[in-house]
Parts: C-alpha cells; structure tokens; sequence
C-alpha cells in the first residue's frame, strides 16, 4: 500500500468495520470488533506518523504535536471492544454504533478546517444523541442531549463559517465567528454549562459513555493552537462543575466526573495556547482515551486499579500528571490570573478521586485486569516521551 | 426589494414570535422559502436556493403537523420575556458584529437575518420547557441555517443542514410522542 493511501484506508475502515460488524453473526461479533478496531488503530497510527492529506477533500493529517490526536478515538474503541464481555445482549448493534461514533470523530479530527470538522462534529454528536434517545426509558435524556447537541452544531456551523463570509470584515465578525465557534463545540463535548447534561447521558448504553471522549478530540483538535480567552474560560467552568457534585457522588461516578476535569483541564491546555498549551492538551487527551474505557469500572480492587484512579487524580507519575504541570505553564504564560481559580477547582477534585474505599476484586475485574495494565503501562510511557521531550527543549514556549 | 423586505419579515417574526406558544412553524418556514425563493431569483447560480426552498417546506410541513398533535404547555410570563428580549438583544449583536462595508448591501441583510433566526431559535431552544416549543425553536434554527447555506451557496453545508434536519424529524418521532403524547408509554 503507497503512502498516499494510508489517510483514506484510517478514515474508511471504521465505516466499513461497521457494516461487517452490523452483519456479523452475534456470537462472534466481540472477536471481530476487537480484530477490527486493532487493524484500525494501526492504520491510524501509520497514517499519523506518514502525514500527509487525502487529495481533493478537506481531510488532512494534523499539523505537528497534534498528529498524535487522529487515532485516539480508535485507540478508545480498541480499548472498549476489548474490555465489553462476551454474549452481552446488544453486543453487535451497540457494537457498530461504536464504531461509526470513533468514525466519525477519527473524520471529524482529520479535518483541517473548521466548518467542515464543525459538520463532521455534529454527524458524531447526532449520532451519539440518536444512540440514547432509541434506548427504552430515556427518553427525555435522549432529547435533553440532542437538544443541547444539536444547539451546539447550530452555533458552530455559522461561527466557523462568519469569517470564511466576510474576510474583508474581519475583527467584530472574526470575533463573533471565534466565539460562536468556541461555544458551539464546547456544548458539543460537554463543556461549561454543558457538562452535567453529557456526563448524566454518560451513564447509558456504552456509545453513549464513550461519546463524551470520541467528541471532545476533535472538539479540542478544532478550538487549540491560539490563546482563546473563551476556551479557558469553558475549561474551567468545566472543572467547578464536575468538582462540585463529586462529593456526593459513588465512586464509579466520581471517575467519570474526574474523567470530564481532565477534558475540562485539555480545555484550558488547548485555550492557552502556545507549544506548552498543545503538548499538554495532547497528554491529556491521550490520558482521556485511555482512561474513558476502563473510568467507572475500576472502583473494585487491584493494583492497576488503584495506579489508574491515581492517574485520574493527576498524580505523578503518570500522564496525567505532565499534562498538568505543562497547562499550568500554558496558562501563567498566557493569562496568569487565571491560574487561581484553576488551581481552586483542581485541588478538591482531585483530593476527592483519589479517595475511594477499595473493594474486593470480583470476576469482572480480573478479567480488565491485563486492559488496565496495558493502559497504566502506556500512562507511564507517555509520561517518560514527555520528559524526554520537554527536557530536549520540544515543549517550551 | 423583495428579498429584503421578505428578510425584514423574518427577523421579525424570529424575535417577536419566539416567547409565543407553539411557534407558528408554518409561517417562518414559508418565510424562509419564500426569501430563498427570491435570492434564486436575483443569483446567478439559482439551484441551491431552490433546492434548499424545497427541503425547508418538505421537512417544516411533517413538522408542525405532528408538532401540532402533541401537548403543548402555554410559556410563562418569564420564558415569553427571556426569549422576546434575549431573542431582540441577540439580533442587535448580528446587526453589530455584520460589518457595513461589505461588498453586496443584500448579502449583509441576509446574513444578518440567517444570524438573527439561529440565535432566536437556539435560545427558544434553551429557554422553554415545552418539549414541543424545544422542538420548534430548534426547527427554527435549522430554517435558519438552510437560509445561510442557501444564500451563501455551500453545497457541504446545505447538505449537513438535510441530515440535521432529517435527524431531528427522527428524533422528534421517537421521543416527543413520548414525552408529550399522553396515550404513549415512555
């Protein structure tokens, strides 16, 4: 296969695993879902490393640091195929869903300009919303989700669409474009005021949980690279947000609350700006596809259980940890008063995710138990690339 | 002319028609058609402002004839005010953002007004209790964006604008009857 090949085949093979899985037989449907999605994050990963852009469409490999970001969805649907148990009911049409969600965002990363990755968004995010509203008795959370989905798209499509309109008349009308954008994704991936609606619509079906990481990749992809005052702002709202209900909270939904501060903290790396703000935007996101399979699953004892919940609290040594020590750094270089109220939100989110009574391991997570092995392990390589990178001067200003 | 006073028209009813009950759907969707219409007549590439004319009547008709056979709750006093002046403040906003030395005077009106429908609609959205006014604000909004991709020719964004549309019809069907049709079980 020529290189040039390599973008088209990463962006088809969801769709068409999709339309195998749809037809495949339901007792071998977990086998072939792992096997597909593992031929598809490869892909991914070749065609992240080889560049380049698929001639004739707006899909292009991302620029940089942020190339890291195209198979990270892929990387979440590996990991989830591989810990869904064998024979679950709805395991093949749950299945493909799952597939064209990673699709779609797979698509919508690769975009390289805004209104198209804005309409790829909203295909993800429909779909994400379609995948609720169909489950029996939830039905007013499927609508919520739509609707504030739907919102969303309908104010990103024309924000990213203004300055395209009108270069001539750029400053109020790039201003309103940047906004309207900035808070149209942001609902989308369930940030700021968005987020308990998205992370409430998280406890369905296993589209549906995972539709908060597919979506906030290319959501961030889409809103990084400059300093956006309105990004950080979205971020850290974000964080108040889910902090505050954590103490309540079991502990499987305190993970996933800790799962939305560190897209909420991804949101401030990417607002920032900056090489520091990408770099950190990226470890965190790396770190939300790792972690989004296996948050909320890892409430009952062992070792990788408990290293996991650590990297969730943002505790060195893990990913995690490097994403928030470059953030901070983002954020005092490009709006230091701001980096209070940051600090404000994280310290009590992240002493309450740490605190979890461990449990008695059961049958199901000895069977996550290599998953999340595999995830701490790659928590801790990524950890050791970042330094590595940072001490050779790559993620300075 | 025309195409301006039909542009007119709409933000009007966009503002003013918001806080009320049910939206009058048929109404802002013909208007929508009605100034797409008459933007193929004055453009020199008249196809996508008749093709998406048409999908704004064939999906608002279905529409607001289900729409109408489900429970609609009356707004309150305070949802009839956020919608009318949040809905005037935010058009204000378009009218401000929408530079004036743009090339065509036609072209900023009907950006203005595709604005104005969006964010009226998307705050009718947000603002209102009623599954159904929900459901007609988000209508709205979509009329809105066909009128944007309409009026601006993007073939890509007209065609998002389809599948959002035929999504929401979707949706409509499978959670509003159960939500707001008494006779159905959620």
């Amino acid at each position: 296969m020529s290189l040039p090949l390599l973008l088209p085949a990463a962006l088809c093979w969801p769709f068409l695993s999709m339309a195998v899985l749809a037809a495949c037989p339901q007792a071998s449907a977990r086998s072939a879902a792992v096997g597909l999605s593992a031929i598809g994050l490869g892909l991914a990963v070749l065609a992240a490393c080889a560049g380049g852009g698929w001639a004739g469409t707006p899909f292009m490999t991302p620029p940089g640091v942020l190339c890291v970001l195209l198979p990270l969805p892929l990387l979440t649907l590996c990991l989830s195929c591989v810990l869904s148990p064998a024979g679950a009911v709805g395991q093949r049409g749950g299945g493909a869903l799952t597939h064209g969600l990673a699709g779609g965002a797979t698509v919508a990363t690769a975009c390289a300009d805004p209104l198209s990755g804005a309409v790829a968004i909203g295909g993800v995010a429909v779909l994400a919303a379609l995948a609720i509203a169909t489950t029996r008795g939830a039905a007013r959370t499927g609508w919520d989700l739509f609707r504030l989905d739907l919102s969303g798209i309908l104010l990103a499509v024309p924000g990213a669409m203004l300055p395209i309109a009108a270069p001539e008349g750029a400053g109020r009308l790039d201003g309103l474009g940047g906004v309207l954008l900035s808070v149209g994704l942001g609902t989308v991936a369930g940030l700021g005021p968005a987020a308990p609606v998205v992370l409430a619509a998280g406890d369905y079906a296993m589209p549906a949980a995972l539709a908060p990481v597919m979506a906030s990749v290319p959501v961030l992809r889409h809103l990084g690279g400059q300093a956006q005052w309105d990004t950080m702002m979205l971020g850290i709202a974000t964080i108040w947000l889910v902090v505050l209900p954590m103490r309540a909270a079991s502990a499987s939904r305190r993970e996933r609350l800790a799962l939305g501060m560190l897209v909420g903290l991804a949101a401030v790396a990417a607002g920032a700006g900056g090489r520091a703000g990408q770099v950190g935007a990226v470890a965190l996101l790396v770190s939300v596809a790792l972690l989004g399979p296996l948050a909320g699953t890892s409430a009952s004892g062992g070792m990788a259980a408990r290293w996991l919940r650590a990297a969730l609290a943002l505790r060195p040594p893990f990913l995690p940890f490097g994403g928030l020590v470059l953030t901070v750094l983002a954020v005092c270089d490009a709006a230091p008063l701001l980096v209070g109220p940051l600090l404000l939100g994280l310290v009590p989110g992240c002493a309450r995710t740490g605190f979890v009574a461990d449990g008695p391991g059961d049958v199901a997570s000895a069977a996550r138990d290599r998953p999340a092995w595999l995830a701490v392990a790659l928590l801790l390589a990524g950890m050791v690339v970042l330094t590595v990178v940072a001490v050779t001067g790559g993620a300075g200003r | 002319m025309m195409l301006s006073l039909l542009l007119g028209l709409l933000i009007f009813l966009s503002v003013i028609l918001s806080g009320r009950r049910g939206w009058p759907l048929l109404w802002h969707g013909g208007l929508v058609a009605a100034a797409l219409l008459a933007a193929a007549h004055d453009a020199a590439a008249p196809l996508l402002p008749c093709l998406a004319a048409v999908v704004v009547m064939a999906a608002i008709l279905p529409l607001a004839w289900g729409l109408a056979r489900l429970e609609d709750a009356p707004p309150s006093a305070g949802e009839r005010a956020v919608c009318m002046g949040g809905g005037l403040g935010l058009t204000v906003l378009a009218v401000i953002a929408v530079p004036q030395g743009m090339a065509d005077e036609s072209a900023r009106l009907g950006l203005i007004a595709a604005l104005a429908v969006i964010l009226c609609g998307v705050l009718a959205a947000a603002v209102r209790r009623s599954v159904v006014g929900q459901c007609a604000g988000l209508a709205c909004a979509l009329d809105g964006l066909m009128l944007l991709a309409g009026l601006s020719g993007r073939g890509a964004m007209l065609a998002g604008a389809v599948v959002l549309l035929g999504a929401t019809m979707l949706v409509a069907f499978v959670c509003l009857r159960r939500l707001a049709w008494g006779r159905v079980a959620e």
